[in-house]
């Protein structure tokens, strides 16, 4: 099977297997964190992973709405009951909820939305599950009860061989609740803003990953109408094969030159191509 | 991480049965399950699509030309060959026209750019799609698109048949080319096909086995390579109207069974 990124952008910041996490995505908003979820979502669904997203900012409709925008097409992943929205959102809308997982009020909102992650993946195993956001989560509840809320989510998520992610908010909320959450979860991924320049930019690290060698600079990304679109910071490219150089450059002096390789393979390979054709090859 | 290997299958002139060959070979190794795919690399001379008669409406040639992705290109017959591992086949275009563009039409330039994308190609095999074995059937001599191809393998096959010309000409090539190609990593190895003398059809006979064994001896001694295997003459392969694909139909046939020892040797060096 074709190897798809985990979340975006993951083959080219982590080296090898994501290892069942639960990863807390940091950013100021609009920076592309909802997009960031369901790219998540829908490239679980890809590879028949069970996804459920937790709303507590968007109704299930606009949740599908935004996908759709996007080309993730999930309808027949919903048909099959692999996507489940779990609605903590409509309630303040005034309206119903489109999904058979919904909290209906504020009235003990937490063990409501506990009790709905519960019933939406009780059939399922190995599932994706998003949470959007955390951020809301403390505007409903006390910050102790959200905390021992996701400590025992995102415990629940690794021992069942899951993969979290859970949004919050850059500078809505003081650094010992910010340091407690970091610890909660497995991996922090930051999500900011780059004005400086002419354009804005949009940057993603991995500031931590337990269990997984991974990059830790900033690292350029775009949206675009095919969701999030990870850039590499230097574009080193293969002299021979032209293929992306994601970690570190096979490095060779041939006839006093260096050029840089994708792998030592590619490199005895641009030697065999210099023997025959002589320095036309290039 | 995939370690899939690149066998190219050469020879000096034409007519060594190097496509029956390696056909069959391919075949053989998805036969013992493994992941298989056989690209046309004859691209002045494309036999492929006569031989599986198939009609892609894609071609090596656009992934070249930077047209179409490898994967478009490609054909899985696995399932109608009933085979236990996965067969795909990469076809070049037989059209005079695709023929003329590769051989005259296009500059250096162009040259090696299509070389890159090949490689990019290949490379996507192995890592995407977690192929064993690429084998690549290759043109005869020396010509362009037969030294990219055996310049990016891991392993070559020189076919040759028992006859002066051959062995003269394996000979220079071998000092050529692949002495060079050596030293940089590559491997290659000498199969004797079409050897004459004895044509075992219906049951093995031991005067065949000393004659191949003999040959075997004595090329190895005169080109100084290690001969990996060797093939007598088949006339009812040879002569057939359309031989297809020996080694499943006719597993038991002398020539599938030295297919076999040749696969089996083959995994063995890598």
């Amino acid at each position: 099977m074709k190897p798809v990124d985990v979340f975006p952008g993951s083959r080219r910041l982590v080296k090898g297997a994501i290892p069942p996490s639960s990863l807390l995505l940091i950013g100021p908003s609009g920076v592309g964190k909802t997009i960031f979820c369901k790219q998540f979502i829908y490239t679980g669904l890809l590879v028949g992973e069970p996804c459920i997203y937790v709303t507590t900012n968007e109704s299930p409709e606009e949740i599908e709405k935004s996908m759709k925008t996007f080309g993730f097409d999930f309808e027949s992943y919903k048909d099959n009951k692999l996507f489940r929205v779990v609605d903590g959102c409509s309630w303040k809308l005034g309206g119903e909820s489109s999904s058979e997982y919904a909290v209906d009020s504020q009235h003990d909102y937490l063990t409501a939305l506990s009790i709905e992650i519960k019933k939406a993946k009780q059939d399922l195993n190995n599932i994706r599950l998003v949470l959007d956001s955390v951020s809301e989560l403390t505007s409903l509840c006390d910050h102790d009860a959200v905390l021992n809320f996701l400590q025992i989510l995102t415990a629940r998520i690794r021992t069942e061989g899951g993969k979290a992610i859970c949004t919050l908010a850059f500078g809505a909320h003081d650094d010992h609740f910010m340091n407690l959450l970091r610890l909660t979860c497995d991996g922090i991924l930051e999500m900011k803003l780059d004005d400086s320049g002419e354009e804005l930019k949009r940057l993603l690290r991995i500031f931590s990953l337990r269990g997984a060698k991974h990059k830790t600079n900033w690292t350029p990304f775009e949206i675009t109408d095919k969701g999030i679109v990870v850039k590499s910071e230097t574009e080193l490219r293969c002299v021979l094969c032209s293929k992306l150089i994601d970690w570190e450059p096979i490095t060779k002096i041939i006839d006093g030159k260096k050029y840089c390789f994708d792998t030592v393979d590619c490199a005895n390979t641009y030697k065999k191509f210099k023997s025959i054709y002589g320095n036309s090859f290039e | 991480m995939n370690t899939g290997k690149t066998l190219a299958f050469h020879s000096y002139k034409g007519g060594t049965g190097k496509t029956t060959l390696v056909a069959n070979l391919a075949a053989t190794f998805a036969m013992m399950g493994m992941r298989v795919c056989l690209l046309d690399f004859d691209l002045y001379a494309p036999s492929l699509t006569a031989y599986f008669r198939k009609t892609p409406e894609l071609f090596l040639n656009d992934v070249l030309a930077g047209d179409a992705k490898i994967i478009d290109v490609l054909v899985d017959v696995s399932s109608e060959l009933g085979l236990k591992g996965k067969l795909f086949l990469g076809f070049s275009s037989p059209k005079k026209s695709d023929i003329y563009e590769i051989e005259i039409l296009h500059d250096m330039k162009w040259q090696y750019a299509a070389i890159r994308r090949f490689l990019a190609a290949k490379k996507e095999l192995f890592s995407e799609y977690e192929i064993d074995y690429v084998f690549l059937d290759t043109s005869p001599g020396i010509r362009y698109w037969a030294l990219n191809t055996i310049a990016t393998a891991d392993f070559l096959f020189l076919l040759m048949k028992i006859s002066d010309m051959d062995i003269i000409g394996t000979k220079r090539m071998i000092k050529d080319i692949y002495e060079s190609l050596t030293e940089l990593g590559s491997k290659y190895f000498i199969i004797l096909n079409k050897v004459a003398g004895a044509s075992p059809i219906h049951e093995f006979n031991v005067k065949e086995a000393k004659e191949r064994m003999l040959w075997e001896t004595e090329v190895k001694k005169d080109i100084g390579a290690e001969v990996i295997g060797s093939i007598p003459c088949f006339c009812d392969i040879q002569f057939d109207k359309h031989e297809f694909l020996c080694a499943i139909n006719q597993p038991k046939h002398q020539f599938s069974r030295r297919l076999l020892e040749i696969a089996n040797k083959i995994k063995g060096i890598g």
